[in-house]
């Protein structure tokens, strides 16, 4: 690419950074188009139109996958393991 | 004079004057444990001695002549003989019986010889060594059986090398052959390429097997194999059918690139080039393909292709190309998402061209690229 003197070269593409209150708002927001139970692709879909559509930001693949990550972290359910006894050995 | 004279009693249409020669080399090689078969006269001729009683007159013939002395430096005599016999149960005293006396043998038949001998063979046990022929008479103190001898004899050398190479004028009383390589001439054959087989090929033997032979050890020792036809088998060969398996290293079938072109967003407001705006080179593949996604809510984003055999991919001209719409079922020249999102799943069956580069053109700087390319081969 040869560039015409006095101008500078366009970024390839200029991803957004997430910030840390982007990063809890984007989980929260997530969670909110969570209606019904689907997969992380499906919500990781929803909440990219979300933002590219209503807030006009793109997020990449990455960031996107990175929140869904969190919200799959944050709402799986607790098991709780029952301590087991164990049989006594007879010698 | 009488030392000049000594031992060339030995003189005589049978036994020619020996001569030491001092301009050949020659080797002391040893015959260990020859077996030594006795003969005796019976009815005026040499028979088989094996069974006969203690005291008979016995003699053997041992392969080869002029014993040496103990150190192999002269030949031998009954006071410094290189020769021992293998047990002393027929024979245990060695001893002396002038040189002349065994010249005078030489004229005398069978029976003459025995009655000769035996002036100084008188007790059992009693043995002497005519080392100039290599022949042992004896009487034995005990019935007749083969012994072993253990004796040094020397070996000219020829050649003019180092070493003890000999040079082999007959073999088995067949004469050698000096042509060909190495002198194997007489192995190889003269026969020429295309002629009928003659001459005397190399055989190449092994086991002649229905099935595939147990494994051996390791570093153990194998013949070769061949089937029941006779043909030689090798590492690969199916017994079942035969017939020899092949093996493609790399095969076509498994080789193919998957490459992530972009998965990116907000691309700047101008054209871009995926993978280079010099493009890729399609060598070693033949179909290509690729899905992605647009995402431009207010905007355009644009695919199209473009193909070049320029040798020079940074100054080729580059020209559009169309591709195939797996989604649609159509051949389209372009992939466009204008305000909206855009899932496209598209190929490229049989791209011939040397090069080839996506292009995407963006109207906005806010945006979402994603392309997800796979060459292979077959």
């Amino acid at each position: 690419m040869i560039i015409p003197e006095g101008q500078e070269a366009l970024k390839a593409s200029a991803p957004l950074e997430v910030s840390k209150a982007k990063d809890t708002a984007m989980v929260k927001k997530a969670k909110e188009l969570l209606t019904k139970p689907m997969g992380a692709q499906e919500l990781m879909s929803l909440l990219e139109q979300y933002y590219v559509f209503q807030k006009n930001e793109h997020y990449t693949s990455a960031q996107l996958k990175a929140i869904v990550m969190k919200v799959e972290s944050d709402l799986k359910p607790v098991v709780e393991v029952e301590e087991i006894e164990m049989p006594q050995v007879i010698k | 004079m009488a030392d000049l004279l000594r031992g060339q009693s030995d003189m005589s249409p049978q036994t020619p004057l020996p001569v030491r020669r001092m301009d050949d080399a020659s080797t002391i090689n040893t015959a260990t444990d020859e077996t030594v078969t006795w003969f005796f006269v019976d009815t005026g001729v040499w028979a088989s001695a094996t069974g006969e009683a203690a005291g008979t007159i016995i003699t053997a013939d041992l392969l080869y002549d002029a014993f040496t002395n103990s150190m192999g430096t002269a030949g031998g005599h009954s006071q410094d003989t290189s020769l021992s016999l293998g047990a002393a149960t027929r024979l245990d005293a060695l001893i002396d019986v002038p040189e002349l006396v065994f010249t005078e043998m030489t004229f005398m038949s069978p029976a003459d010889q025995a009655v000769h001998i035996a002036k100084w063979l008188v007790t059992n046990g009693q043995y002497a060594v005519d080392h100039g022929r290599g022949q042992i008479w004896g009487m034995p103190k005990d019935t007749v059986a083969d012994d072993t001898a253990t004796y040094k004899y020397r070996t000219p050398l020829s050649g003019g090398g180092t070493g003890d190479k000999v040079d082999l004028i007959k073999v088995g009383g067949t004469s050698t052959v000096s042509g060909g390589v190495a002198g194997s001439l007489g192995v190889g054959g003269t026969t020429a390429d295309g002629a009928v087989d003659a001459g005397n090929p190399v055989g190449i033997g092994g086991l002649a097997l229905a099935a595939q032979r147990a494994a051996v050890a390791a570093a153990g020792r194998v013949k070769a194999v061949f089937n029941l036809f006779g043909e030689i088998v090798i590492a690969g060969y199916t017994w079942a059918t035969n017939s020899i398996r092949t093996e493609e290293i790399d095969p076509l079938d498994q080789k193919y690139l998957d490459v992530n072109l972009a998965d990116t967003t907000n691309v700047s407001a101008a054209t871009h080039y995926y993978p280079a705006s010099t493009g890729a080179t399609m060598d070693g593949y033949k179909d290509q393909s690729m899905t992605g996604k647009f995402i431009d809510a207010d905007g355009t984003l644009t695919l199209t292709l473009e193909v070049s055999n320029d040798e020079d991919p940074a100054t080729a001209d580059w020209n559009g190309a169309y591709f195939y719409d797996d989604e649609l079922n159509s051949t389209v020249s372009s992939k466009t998402v204008t305000n909206g999102t855009e899932l496209f799943s598209l190929s490229v069956n049989n791209n011939n061209f040397r090069l080839y580069r996506w292009v995407v053109i963006a109207s906005g700087a806010t945006n979402t690229v994603i392309l997800k390319e796979r060459k292979k081969a077959l």
